[in-house]
């Protein structure tokens, strides 16, 4: 079987974390966005992937060409046209005839079964196409929501306004027949293609109920850390990472290569820290806390639910939680980082943190990529800093 | 629903591939099983009532040899589960064996017209008019394609069938209407099964087909058409590779048969509708219970809670009172029963001992017995005096779902034509409530794609509780309870459920910061139940409302189970379904298999 991985999308409320890369660039758990889709379409059998990505993404394709070379034909192209219709249509020519095509996205985060289960479901069918739905409990709206009766899809509502009978969200993966690509030409939207489809041919439904998580936005990215943590269960430290005997180790954690954990660090899992990150002398990782490669905690600082991109910078006695900081940039010491909100300012997706507790959601700063927050800061909760922004 | 299997091979015997794949469908039925190979002139076919296993060895199956076969293992629909009901099939002149899963409706027309032109059956299943359907079109028209495409279009209803015809040894005959079926592609043999399961240690190339399509296997050759517009299927565009281990496959690829079951429900209330409107032991039964002095309804565990929804929709529906009590508790009537009494013994398995306990009591005082049960001909259906049946299928999952929503339904029926019967309700009133009951399907569907996602969020937040309450008033209070048990069976977390107007006077002493109580709102009791859920709140109870969005509710709760609109009558169909799911995934967060829970039995044949 043929992927097309739609990888490409950069700006949006995306931007502070990206700049001019593609969102599927960023890391969660040691691994890129677009790794995800990408193993587990490996893990399912396909042989052939065509990643269409945009944006400044040459570092991307020598990156993902060296690492999965061995594994599967992966060939990357430029989209040449905006939007997800642009992309598909990008990748028309590189696809062969005739044969069905699994279409993924390259910003859900979900483990191998998800890909592996979807592709056998539909290979057990008789239907022409297949689409990936998962149950959803907050921020419908911002999904595509699918009607399914007996197994098949009846009818798809984009990010619906109105409230839909259903809480299952298309999950970003199908398979579709090679007329596909005509119907998405011929409508001129994803949208409207997949309307098309459904009409003309049956769609079966896969319901996937294990984690999965489309990032959309920054905050989706500490929903998918803290998702993926949650399922984690295993403690694995390398044997390359430096870890004294004055450090407590509480929980399931991961420590990676060449990483360095300080005299008297505490890390209670679920945590992550990435290779060569650094922890110091006394820091405080609390749960749900993902240290991608390089990243810098500093003595006396407490992380709690938060994602640090690789060589993210947080100085020493800072107070860092439920936050995104991006790629190189830099807290300086004494930051605090706000982070009790009203629910009904929270972003749509993020009821599923708080339910059962109070009508607060917590929700600390988004700190862009390459910026730099100055000494003492005070962060109110949803605070963005932007791409490389130097906060006065 | 049934397992059929078919196998051609270019040499060897295929007999012990077919008991094999027999075994690996017992899944999809297991009250008899039979097989038929060509030999020489004529199939040779060996049949019984029984599990696969014992079937095999009491009436030799494995005498049988040949290169083509069939077989067949059986969850009875029309006709007892005995030896002459049992498939294969065959036609007056012992040439041509069928295999069916499905119903053909059409049946009872077809075998008057066959039996006019002097066919004689031997057996009281839809499936054996298709074996002497073929051999009347073979008869006229001479060749044997011709034959049973014609025949295939003759029939209505559902069905998957494959037949052998000793005129042409090396070929079976297929065809596909709403019942799967699905052909493999092997090394010197090919396949045909109802599921994948079958023949996946054979072969993982695979063509499922899809309704109306037909045509013949042979070992090396596949012919497929659609019968109806005669246009051939190209047959390597439809080639798949399944890579599902086969319990995988058996599971539909849902992670448990838990899971598959609860989303198979709008599908079994659909077919238990259908089976139960065309269906006189339903009106029989009506007529007893009409009539009836006193009525009793005795069940255990979730057929229980059925009971109390019959007890409810009587009283609602009919005016009259039932006493509805659990089976084991039998011995406190065993002065009461008069000759003039029914009692209503409902059991899924139809072999509950305390249920058949509490059926014989009642016998031996001279009450008629009802019985409600999904299994043909099991035992506590044989000790009545008339039995209706759910059709939900085979049930895999320990802990009972879609069996308790096809009894619900079935129970709405029984209770509305008695209704009608002891004058209640006009004809007209009582058409009303079987065209609604027809939406329990929809609404179950409904029910279920509005609240998973949100269940399965909320059972992430449930499962580090350790207690609960579920409450409700009216109609909802035994469907509490069907959720309390599910809770309790396979998440291990103790919840009980009472009307909850009963909260103040002791259960509410339990309540503390935290304390998850979960409400069920039922339209007619809202207000009541608001005053419930303030007192709940007042001492720090965490409210979880399932329901339809009813704000005066939902500005007090915690958290919101959506479910859909439905009159009162219905709403067992919208409010269960978030239950079975909460109970379903709070079990595997807390990494507990749903499937087999601990200490439990699917039926429970002692006391």
């Amino acid at each position: 079987m043929r992927a097309v991985v739609l990888a490409g999308g950069t700006g949006g409320s995306m931007e502070a974390l990206t700049g001019p890369r593609p969102k599927t660039w960023l890391r969660v758990l040691g691994k890129r966005l677009v790794e995800y889709s990408l193993e587990g379409l490996v893990k399912a059998g396909v042989r052939n992937i065509i990643v269409v990505a945009d944006g400044d993404y040459s570092d991307l394709a020598s990156e993902l060409t060296s690492k999965y070379r061995e594994l599967v034909d992966l060939r990357i192209v430029e989209q040449k046209a905006p939007g997800i219709e642009g992309a598909l249509l990008s990748a028309r020519r590189h696809v062969g005839e005739g044969e069905p095509i699994v279409l993924a996205y390259g910003d859900i985060v979900a483990p191998p079964g998800f890909y592996s289960s979807s592709i056998a479901a539909y290979n057990a069918s008789s239907s022409e196409a297949l689409m990936a739905l998962t149950p959803v409990a907050s921020g419908l709206q911002t999904y595509g929501v699918v009607m399914v009766e007996d197994r098949r899809v009846t009818s798809i509502h984009e990010k619906p306004k109105e409230r839909v009978e259903s809480t299952y969200a298309y999950g970003g993966l199908m398979v579709v027949p090679p007329t596909f690509f005509e119907m998405v030409r011929d409508e001129g939207s994803m949208a409207l293609a997949m309307r098309a489809l459904i009409q003309k041919v049956d769609v079966d439904a896969y319901i996937w109920s294990g984690p999965w998580y489309d990032v959309d936005e920054p905050w989706d990215l500490l929903r998918a850390a803290v998702g993926l943590l949650d399922t984690m269960g295993e403690t694995r430290i390398s044997s390359s990472a430096k870890v004294p005997e004055s450090v407590t180790l509480d929980g399931p954690v991961i420590v990676e290569e060449g990483a360095v954990l300080d005299h008297g660090a505490v890390i209670k899992g679920p945590a992550y820290v990435g290779r060569k990150a650094f922890v110091g002398m006394n820091a405080f990782i609390r749960p749900y806390t993902d240290l991608e490669d390089s990243a810098i905690v500093g003595s006396h600082t407490e992380v709690k639910r938060s994602v640090l991109q690789p060589r993210a910078y947080v100085a020493s006695f800072c107070y860092i939680t439920d936050t995104v900081i991006g790629e190189e940039a830099s807290v300086s010491p004494y930051v605090l980082t706000l982070n009790v909100v009203p629910v009904v300012k929270a972003p749509p997706r993020f009821e599923d943190l708080v339910l059962g507790a109070s009508k607060r959601v917590k929700l600390g700063s988004i700190i862009g990529s390459r910026s730099k927050v100055p000494p003492r800061a005070a962060l109110q909760p949803g605070t963005v800093v932007g791409y490389g922004e130097i906060l006065s | 629903m049934c397992g059929i299997i078919g196998i051609a091979a270019q040499k060897g015997n295929v007999v012990p591939l077919i008991i094999g794949g027999l075994k690996r469908l017992e899944y999809r039925g297991y009250d008899s099983a039979g097989i038929a190979v060509v030999s020489g002139r004529s199939v040779s076919v060996r049949k019984g009532a029984g599990k696969i296993e014992h079937v095999v060895v009491a009436k030799g199956f494995e005498e049988l040899s040949g290169t083509t076969g069939i077989g067949h293992t059986r969850w009875a629909t029309h006709g007892a589960p005995n030896d002459a009901n049992a498939h294969p099939h065959t036609d007056c002149t012992g040439s041509i064996a069928v295999v069916h899963n499905g119903i053909i409706k059409n049946y009872a027309e077809l075998k008057e017209e066959l039996a006019a032109r002097g066919h004689r059956f031997s057996s009281e299943t839809d499936t054996e008019v298709v074996a002497h359907l073929i051999e009347e079109e073979l008869r006229r028209l001479g060749s044997f394609q011709q034959a049973f495409r014609e025949a295939v279009k003759r029939l209505e209803g559902s069905f998957a069938l494959a037949v052998l015809y000793s005129g042409e040894p090396d070929k079976i005959y297929f065809a596909k209407k709403d019942s799967p079926l699905v052909v493999g592609l092997g090394r010197g043999a090919n396949f045909l099964a109802s599921d994948i399961p079958a023949f996946l240690e054979h072969t993982r190339r695979v063509i499922v087909l899809r309704d109306g399509e037909a045509g013949w296997i042979t070992h090396s050759d596949v012919h497929i058409e659609n019968v109806y517009t005669g246009e051939n299927v190209y047959v390597p565009g439809r080639v798949r590779t399944i890579s599902w281990s086969p319990s995988m496959a058996a599971k539909g690829g849902y992670p448990h048969f838990m899971l598959k079951e609860i989303h198979e429900q709008p599908r079994a209330l659909r077919d238990t509708f259908y089976g139960l409107s065309s269906d006189e032991s339903l009106v029989k039964a009506a007529e007893l219970l009409a009539s009836a002095n006193n009525i009793y309804v005795t069940a255990a565990g979730t057929s229980y809670h059925a009971g109390l929804l019959f007890d409810y929709y009587m009283l609602r529906l009919a005016g009259r009172t039932v006493r509805a009590f659990i089976a084991s508790e039998y011995e406190w009537f065993k002065d009461v029963p008069g000759s003039d009494d029914v009692l209503l013994a409902i059991s899924q398995s139809g072999e509950t001992m305390d249920t058949l306990k509490a059926v014989r009591l009642f016998k031996e005082h001279g009450a008629r017995i009802i019985a409600l049960s999904n299994v043909y001909e099991s035992a506590i259906p044989r000790e009545s005096n008339v039995a209706i049946y759910t059709r939900a299928g085979p049930e895999i999952g320990v802990a009972a779902s879609k069996t308790f929503l096809t009894q619900a339904l079935a129970l709405l029926l029984l209770a509305s034509h008695v209704a009608k019967f002891s004058g209640r309700l006009t004809r007209d009133e009582m058409a009303g409530i079987v065209s609604a009951a027809s939406t329990a399907s929809k609404l179950a569907q409904r029910s279920i794609a509005v609240s998973e996602g949100v269940v399965r969020t909320v059972a992430k937040w449930f499962s580090k509780k350790g207690n609960a309450y579920i409450l409700s008033r009216g109609i909802g209070v035994p469907i509490a309870m069907e959720g309390a048990l599910k809770v309790k069976e396979i998440s291990y977390i103790h919840a009980e459920a009472y009307p909850a107007g009963e909260s103040k006077h002791g259960p509410i002493a339990l309540i503390e910061p935290g304390f998850p109580v979960f409400f069920l709102l039922v339209d007619p009791h809202l207000k009541e139940l608001k005053g419930n859920v303030m007192e709940m709140k007042a001492r720090g109870a965490s409210v979880i409302a399932v329901g339809p969005p009813r704000s005066e509710i939902l500005s007090e709760a915690d958290i919101h189970i959506p479910a859909p609109e439905a009159q009162p009558l219905l709403e067992p169909f919208t409010l269960t379904p978030p239950l079975q799911l909460l109970a379903y995934y709070t079990a595997v967060s807390l990494g507990y298999n749903p499937d087999k829970p601990r200490n439990l039995a699917k039926t429970v044949t002692v006391e």
